[in-house]
């Protein structure tokens, strides 16, 4: 497939694998350190088809074409991490990743270069510079961006690891008093222009598959995308890390840390995408989102973590003063977790909503859900977690009807995910 | 140096000055032992024997965590940073009476440094956001610190009148206090202190079992 555009990224990721190549040995550091995460995964799910088998179930994994039920077993992931020590201020880091889902036969997630100094007073700064993933979920804290909490993200997290990854260029600043932490973190970045096409095309759901920077990830084949049908140029994939319209973006978050009792944080994000930029097959979106977050120490050893998003992405040309696609985004979720020796249990309940604002009746983005997540992480080695995980959704998408199917759809999973870090 | 080892062998063997220990017991205003706790001697006459300072004072990086979490000192203490880890520790302070970083590459690697200054040094590690310690370097000749139970037993001290200081990390703000005039009398004696201390203390936590970035 013919991506120029894709240039950068590997100039960027050979540069960052010659830099800890070469610059180590002077000082002495430790070389290149590698992390393997594998990911063996059971699952068996009820309900309508994934909307990566081009349909437009709501889960990593759905049942088939008839609706029936299936049993899988498969490696979910392969990812492998490295981390370089260039000077004892600047790490780079890379990772990479193999998956079943992933277009490619293995795909970049991450790859930048982390400047940190030591601070000299109570106000630290530090910097990173590269493809990464803007510090949105609260949950994607382990490594390879997993969840300890969950197997499968809330609804907003799932949509980050899809479509939100940048080539930024973050400064952030981190102001340290008794007890309390107070950061500004700030970023231009580019090559995210598609973000917010899953969204509006196919909806919110939930899944810990993760895009790489090369790959696309498909479209359920709903009239409006189809030959003839309202939205005719916008094939069957997105391809979310991708720079089409040549204006860069911005993102934005202010985070607040007390005692490590409560944590509370906002971030803005927006792709200044030009709605009417069409390029390589792909409609550069408009995308703006706020992301804000609470994170409280409970009673009991319990920890109640809760995120909410709202925005709105707008794609196409303007029709009587309004954009072909013009779509409102809102999901939440509230989580309670609690350790237990060294394991730990979560309970998640997640709310999503997506309200088309424009031309309805031609191409109905509209949709409203729900799902309740239960997991528990059981640490069985070392470097070892098997994580149980019951998860229902229900959900509303008129746009279903498109392609011969209810309304109203609902689905549960069951999920056992063997992870063992190398 | 040569000179401290000279006072140690005399005050070891002068039989002609009595020694006291004192016993000191730090409580917080709910009535809870406070470990941690420095209590420094000021003493209120000239000392007839200088007191030898301790030998070395070590701060260790062990399991990504300081050891101990509160190091007292006196001025002019050279305290060592071993690394036990298998990994890197980059170790800094911003406090004003004393500035630095330590880069500890590995295992067995130890450094450094002199404090010359008196107050509170706070310790941090830049890479390992849980890791934290206080060096709490002491004008004063004797320096001790309160175990788990809040108590210390401070040996052989020449018998008068001591003002004795007391500090905590989590110390309520205003001036550290100070139980004044305490006589140590050659047969002993137990004093006890109350101190405020914030609702919230500062610990040092564990290192996070998942770190991604
Ligand atoms: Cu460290």
């Amino acid at each position: 497939m013919d991506r120029p555009k894709a240039t950068p990224l590997v100039a960027l990721s050979v540069a960052l694998a010659l830099c800890a190549a070469t610059a180590v040995e002077a000082e002495g550091l430790p070389a290149v350190d590698f992390e393997v995460l594998a990911d063996a995964r059971l699952s068996v799910v009820s309900g309508e088809q994934s909307w990566f088998d081009d349909w437009l179930g709501k889960l990593r994994y759905g049942g088939d074409r008839g609706g029936e039920g299936q049993g899988r077993f498969r490696l979910a992931e392969l990812s492998l991490m490295a981390r370089s020590d260039i000077t004892w201020d600047l790490q780079a880091f890379v990772h990479a990743k193999f998956d079943p889902e992933q277009d490619k036969p293995a795909d970049l997630v991450e790859a930048f270069l982390h400047y940190k100094p030591v601070p000299t007073s109570s106000v630290q700064y530090e910097a990173r510079a590269g493809l990464l993933f803007p510090h949105i979920s609260r949950e994607n804290i382990g490594a390879a961006w997993t969840s300890p909490f969950t197997i499968t993200p809330s609804a907003i997290n799932s949509w980050v690891g899809e479509e939100i990854r940048a080539l930024a260029l973050e400064g952030k600043a981190t102001l340290r008093l008794e007890n309390q932490k107070l950061s500004l973190t700030a970023a231009v970045f580019g090559f995210n222009d598609p973000a917010g096409s899953l969204l509006a095309i196919r909806g919110w759901a939930l899944g810990d598959y993760k895009t790489g920077a090369f790959s696309q990830v498909p479209l359920a084949p709903v009239p409006s995308i189809q030959p003839g049908g309202f939205l005719e140029d916008q094939p069957l994939w997105v391809h979310p890390v991708r720079e089409l319209d040549g204006r860069p973006g911005f993102y934005a978050s202010l985070d607040w840390d007390y005692a490590k009792r409560v944590k509370l944080g906002a971030f803005y994000y927006d792709n200044r995408g030009d709605p009417e930029t069409f390029k390589h097959n792909q409609y550069a979106w408009d995308t703006r989102f706020w992301n804000f977050y609470a994170e409280v120490e409970a009673p009991a050893g319990i920890k109640i973590m809760s995120q909410f998003m709202t925005g709105n992405t707008m794609m196409g040309t303007l029709y009587d003063g309004m954009r072909m696609v013009d779509a409102d985004f809102t999901a939440g979720y509230v989580m309670a977790t609690r350790k237990l020796g060294p394991h730990r249990i979560s309970l998640r309940r997640d709310w999503f909503d997506v309200d088309d604002n424009t031309f309805v009746s031609q191409d109905n983005n509209n949709e409203v859900g729900t799902a309740w997540t239960l997991a528990f992480n059981a640490k069985v080695g070392k470097k070892a977690n098997l994580i149980a995980e019951f998860l229902h959704v229900d959900s509303n998408r008129p746009a279903r009807e498109g392609i011969w199917r209810d309304a109203e759809q609902d689905q549960t999973q069951l999920q056992v995910s063997y992870r063992q870090r190398f | 140096m040569k000179f401290r080892m000279l006072a140690l062998v005399f005050g070891l063997m002068g039989p002609q000055v009595a020694a006291a220990d004192l016993a000191v017991e730090i409580r917080d205003s709910g009535g809870q032992p406070v470990p941690n706790a420095v209590v420094s001697f000021a003493p209120k006459f000239t000392l007839t024997q200088p007191v030898p300072a301790s030998a070395s004072a070590e701060m260790r990086q062990e399991g990504t965590m300081f050891s101990p979490f509160v190091l007292p000192v006196q001025v002019g203490t050279t305290v060592s940073f071993p690394n036990f880890d298998e990994f890197r520790h980059q170790v800094y302070s911003f406090s004003k009476p004393k500035r630095f970083e330590l880069r500890l590459y590995g295992q067995d690697e130890s450094k450094t440094i002199h404090f010359e200054n008196s107050g509170v040094v706070a310790l941090g590690c830049n890479i390992h956001d849980n890791m934290l310690a206080y060096i709490y370097v002491s004008e004063h000749p004797i320096v001790a610190k309160t175990g788990e139970d809040g108590k210390v037993l401070v040996q052989s001290l020449e018998p008068g009148e001591y003002d004795i200081h007391i500090w905590h990390p989590d110390l309520a703000s205003g001036a550290d206090p100070i139980l004044k005039s305490v006589s140590v009398s050659a047969d002993g004696r137990t004093v006890s202190g109350q101190i405020n201390l914030r609702s919230i203390r500062s610990i040092q936590q564990p290192p996070a079992e998942d770190d991604y970035n």
